[in-house]
């Protein structure tokens, strides 16, 4: 074999360890970027879990007012079943879809414990999802009819749909 | 040339086109993960901002200084309504939020108000966004519409660049200062075009635009300037209250108000059902207990149906209709509260 013959096939071998070490490295960065593209993702599924149920928790349709006077972290019951009643029906479902996405909201009283109040308000669950963030809040459940205070959880789940 | 020496040069010519391809790939790799990174940070900015959008709009009545990203925000509406705000290329959908900024917010940081709207019941919460970059100018005639600019004037957030002049005028003499943005608030003046004609010419080739706000006609007219001309074209829309006011003063132009009027009104009628169906249960609940609580909702279905078409129309005519039920509700709620029973709402 010539000199020149041997010398070319050095710098191939160079190239070729060198393309080596590249797409070990390469798959290496890439790898650490996927699992931080993972975390990000994680993050924002929190964010918007934590959007729902802010949304959720100040909705006007539910909220407990007295003389205009809203109550914080109030669920009027009545409210409860007429927007629940009101989101059984497509055109609803579809307006509400902008406020609460592929979600699963329950309300559900706890105290006292001879009234069943559990009312499943709003159900948009995708075919297939990736994750669901679940949240309970405390709350206060208002009976209009009986000038009464209970009191509740709001649960809800927030799903993330498989692209 | 010999052999030894035509080797040689070869072996150079493929040391080059390794070394081309090699600067190539990581050139290639380089813009990639900068465009990448780029996007990743446009989509995080956007969640993190719309985060900051929807608590500022739950805490209403108070405002709050929101730090810009670099390059600013940009708000717009299609005319099909379609409101989204933009982070460099990444828009992200108004989605059920109703949002009133200007076209462009940068460099300085953003102010957010909220307020609530009632019909008489809460509707929802408005988010009015703007900047210091943006010079307002509140004007009217004094002795005619003071309460008006009273009430404007005492509801204004603090920061914002606003001066105030009592004669329309006196809009001539108005010099250009540098903002970015100038805006005319006209407060129930008659023929404003006649005061914004005779703007001093170094507007011409700025950003200008008024409103012409007219509580006892129901109307609010926008003004859109000319591009490089001292020249605007009018539009009126609906006015339905006070937030509507502060809406129109803070909205980019007459689409991005019609929208949140669309929204606002959607809701409105979403709203109204739910609590029509509360007193209709109330009623049927206690009718045995308490005989003497009866509730006459008759203006209900005139509220669900015309702030429904409304929604739809954007016609005027259905504005008066619309208070004349949110009126009747509130005044039945009040005497429903006199009698000690559940209130309608």
């Amino acid at each position: 074999m010539r000199k020149a013959q041997i010398k070319m096939f050095e710098t191939m071998a160079v190239l070729v360890i060198f393309f080596f070490l590249l797409v070990g490295g390469a798959a290496f960065y890439f790898q650490i970027q996927k699992s931080s593209i993972k975390r990000d993702l994680a993050r924002q599924e929190q964010l918007r879990a934590f959007q729902v149920v802010q949304k959720a928790l100040f909705l006007p349709e539910l909220d407990c007012s007295f003389v205009s006077i809203q109550k914080d972290n109030c669920f009027d019951k009545l409210k409860v079943m007429n927007l629940g009643d009101l989101l059984k029906q497509e055109k609803f479902m579809i307006d509400y879809f902008n406020v609460f996405g592929f979600s699963e909201i329950k309300v559900t009283q706890l105290y006292p414990v001879n009234v069943t109040f559990s009312y499943t308000l709003y159900k948009n669950i995708p075919e297939k999802y990736k994750s669901m963030i679940s949240t309970q809040s405390p709350i206060l459940l208002f009976d209009a009819v009986q000038n009464r205070y209970n009191f509740g959880i709001v649960e809800v789940d927030v799903y993330a749909e498989e692209q | 040339m010999k052999k030894r020496g035509f080797e040689m040069q070869f072996h150079w010519i493929f040391i080059l086109i390794a070394g081309a391809v090699i600067l190539a790939f990581f050139f290639s790799v380089v813009a990639k993960q900068k465009s990448l990174s780029e996007q990743k940070l446009s989509i995080t900015l956007s969640e993190n901002i719309e985060a900051v959008f929807s608590g500022a709009i739950e805490s209403k009545g108070t405002a709050q200084l929101l730090a810009m990203p670099k390059g600013g925000i940009t708000f717009s509406c299609s005319e099909a309504c379609d409101c989204n705000f933009w982070i460099n290329d990444k828009a992200t959908s108004f989605s059920d939020k109703i949002i009133f900024a200007p076209y462009l917010i940068e460099d300085q940081d953003a102010m957010a108000w909220s307020t609530e709207w009632k019909m008489p019941f809460r509707i929802t919460n408005f988010l009015y966004i703007t900047n210091p970059n943006i010079k307002y100018y509140l004007v009217y005639e004094a002795g005619k519409s003071d309460r008006l600019f009273d009430k404007i004037n005492k509801s204004f957030p603090p920061g914002l660049n606003v001066d105030v002049l009592r004669d329309p005028n006196e809009v001539g003499d108005v010099p250009y200062e540098g903002y970015q943005e100038t805006k005319f608030i006209f407060l129930d003046v008659v023929n404003p075009e006649i005061n914004l004609m005779g703007l001093d010419s170094d507007f011409k080739r700025e950003e200008v635009s008024a409103i012409n706000i007219q509580p006892n006609a129901n109307s609010i007219t926008f003004y859109e300037k000319t591009p490089k001309e001292i020249a605007f074209t009018s539009k009126s829309s609906p006015f339905a209250g006070e937030p509507w006011m502060f809406a129109a003063i803070f909205a980019a132009d007459k689409q991005m108000y019609d929208c949140g009027l669309r929204a606002a009104f959607l809701k409105l009628s979403h709203v109204a059902q739910v609590i029509y169906g509360r007193a209709k249960m109330i009623q049927a609940n206690i009718t045995q207990t308490k005989p003497e609580c009866t509730y006459l909702l008759d203006s209900f279905d005139v509220l669900i149906e015309s702030s429904r078409s409304f929604a739809n129309q954007l016609d005027f005519s259905s504005i008066s209709g619309i208070a004349q039920a949110a009126d009747d509700i509130e005044r039945e709620n009040k005497n429903i509260i006199l009698l000690s029973c559940p209130e309608i709402y």
